[in-house]
């Protein structure tokens, strides 16, 4: 435990200032201010976002991010973090260091996981506030007269987070085994554009590791009936499921590495 | 850990292949006493850093055994190495110091460690510069400094010199005969230049295609060169001299460039060439003794 400890301090250690971070700083005040925008021009222009409620705008919020930027967002900060290492080959520091390269992988998994946490929790700050600045701009909606539902929010957090848990195992591992940023950026999208072309309502795409996070919100609002296992949806188990096999292919892998 | 092992780092039959092709080496063994410093020397593309990244695991080998101070190696051992191979490794976007923190944070070692090594390699005024920023050798000088964190017991360091300027040479060179002498630390280092292994290293391993050639002492590669000296002369006429010295019994010969060489036991028979030279009337216009070097050694075991 401890050494996976000082793995992960490593990790946030060498994450200052890097790719990953500001892609995760950028990319969610970007998302904030472009759902803030699509709310402002809906009453002006038309085609944004409308919301007259707190549950309204909260849900905006996560069918926008849910759609594409969620997955893409997981494939690139795979990529980011991986390259890293693979660029300066940084392997041979790691590989010669008195601690077994799977928990150098692990570390990073949960660098990875802690960072996406982070960001979400930003993206819901940013909602949040940027929700008090519509409705003040906007007063035909109810946003000062109401709270946000914190059950809401916590549910579809919970929800997004479990949702992406396969897509970054997936895509760590790919990221792992190729040292190209580009080969895991372009199975990343490939997979994206299948899992959009079969669509929400084809039976078995709780199976396909790029659908989860565009799967929850059409099932969150009722749009389609999936498998349930108590709270968690088939695609969030096969999520889970998806990391472990994924995390046990690239320690496998990294177990034939380990010297002696 | 063996703590009686003679041997920092010892290899019995090590062999090695890239996929689909021939042995780099085969059959290798290698023995670097503990408290040496062992030059490992050899052409560039012999296969140095392969090597060095066979005996620390980071290339599979097709046979043999790797021991570190007298244990088979495993992924502990690198509390006791440090490392520097095709180096330096460091992350562009840190400072010098986060660079090391990183590493001291994986190795459970404090930050005053990583601001001394900082000062041992000569690189306490950039401790906040960004890596990226570091000139070649500022960049190798941190590798060093990186390999140094943890105190190892054995540093293996492929060709440190890269990329340093001379006074850096120099400073990288005392810094290893003083962790060598004053923390009996085993060095272990590549290098293609020869003056480099001849001035910091105690033993030498000379790797020729496929095989180690040599192994062994440095005074040892010394003592298996030829005695004596060699006489190169430029006279005219040359062809007169050639036959005036062979006539003398001497085994003198003409190099390519029209000058006569040839061997003598020592020093002072420079004086009987000279004598008989003059004696027929033959101008001497340069003459110069040569003796054999570790170079001519180096070069012999190539051949």
């Amino acid at each position: 435990m401890h050494t996976f400890l000082s793995c992960l301090n490593a990790e946030l250690r060498k994450n200052r200032n890097s790719m990953a971070v500001w892609l995760s700083l950028a990319g969610t005040a970007a998302n904030v201010l472009l759902f803030l925008g699509l709310h402002l021009v809906d009453g002006e222009l038309g085609g944004g976002f409308s919301a007259g409620s707190w549950r309204e705008y909260i849900t905006n919020h996560y069918a926008g991010i849910a759609f594409m930027m969620l997955p893409l967002y997981v494939i690139i900060l795979c990529s980011l973090a991986f390259q890293m290492e693979h660029r300066q080959e940084m392997w041979v520091q790691l590989h010669t260091l008195p601690v077994a390269p799977q928990q150098v992988y692990l570390g990073k998994l949960a660098f990875l996981l802690l960072l996406f946490v982070g960001a979400h929790l930003l993206f819901i700050l940013g909602m949040l506030l940027s929700g008090l600045l519509f409705g003040l701009i906007g007063p035909a909606n109810k946003l000062l007269e109401e709270l946000p539902s914190l059950g809401q929010i916590a549910g579809l957090s919970a929800r997004t987070v479990l949702s992406i848990l396969g897509l970054m195992g997936l895509h760590a591992w790919l990221s792992f085994r190729f040292s190209t940023f580009i080969v895991p950026l372009l199975i990343g999208i490939l997979g994206y554009v299948v899992a959009g072309l079969l669509g929400a309502a084809w039976p078995w795409q709780f199976l396909n590791p790029y659908a989860p996070s565009f799967l929850f919100m059409p099932r969150y609002e009722g749009e389609i009936a999936a498998g349930q296992l108590g709270w968690l949806s088939a695609a969030e188990l096969m999520s889970l499921a998806y990391l472990g096999l994924f995390t046990a292919l690239a320690l496998r892998a990294l177990n034939r590495r380990r010297v002696g | 850990m063996d703590e009686t092992s003679q041997y920092a780092l010892q290899a019995s039959g090590l062999t090695f292949a890239y996929p689909g092709s021939a042995p780099v080496f085969s059959g290798l063994d290698l023995a670097v006493p503990e408290g040496s410093v062992f030059g490992l020397l050899g052409a560039n593309g012999i296969g140095k850093s392969t090597l060095m990244k066979v005996l620390m695991g980071l290339l599979p080998r097709k046979g043999g055994a790797v021991s570190l101070f007298g244990s088979p190696i495993r992924q502990e051992a690198f509390h006791q190495v440090g490392v520097l191979i095709e180096g330096p490794n460091l992350y562009p976007h840190l400072s010098g110091l986060d660079n090391l923190m990183v590493m001291a944070t994986y190795r459970g070692v404090g930050r005053d460690r990583a601001v001394e090594v900082l000062e041992l390699v000569g690189l306490e005024g950039h401790a906040g510069k960004l890596a990226r920023h570091y000139s070649t050798g500022m960049k190798q000088r941190l590798g060093i400094a990186m390999a140094l964190l943890h105190r190892p017991r054995l540093l293996l360091m492929d060709e440190p010199a890269n990329g340093l300027d001379p006074a850096g040479i120099v400073d990288v060179r005392s810094l290893f005969r003083r962790l060598n002498r004053e923390e009996g630390m085993t060095i272990f280092l590549s290098s293609h230049l020869l003056s480099e292994v001849e001035q910091s290293c105690t033993h030498l391993g000379i790797l020729a295609p496929g095989r180690l050639a040599y192994q062994g002492a440095l005074e040892g590669a010394r003592r298996q060169l030829p005695a004596g000296v060699r006489l190169r002369i430029l006279c005219r006429p040359a062809d007169r001299a050639l036959d005036v010295l062979r006539a003398a019994g001497l085994d003198a010969g003409l190099s390519e460039k029209g000058a006569l060489q040839l061997p003598l036991s020592g020093k002072k028979e420079a004086n009987l060439v000279i004598d008989l030279l003059r004696g027929a009337n033959i101008d001497i216009y340069e003459l110069a003794t040569e003796e054999d070097s570790l170079e001519d050694f180096f070069l012999s075991l190539y051949q």
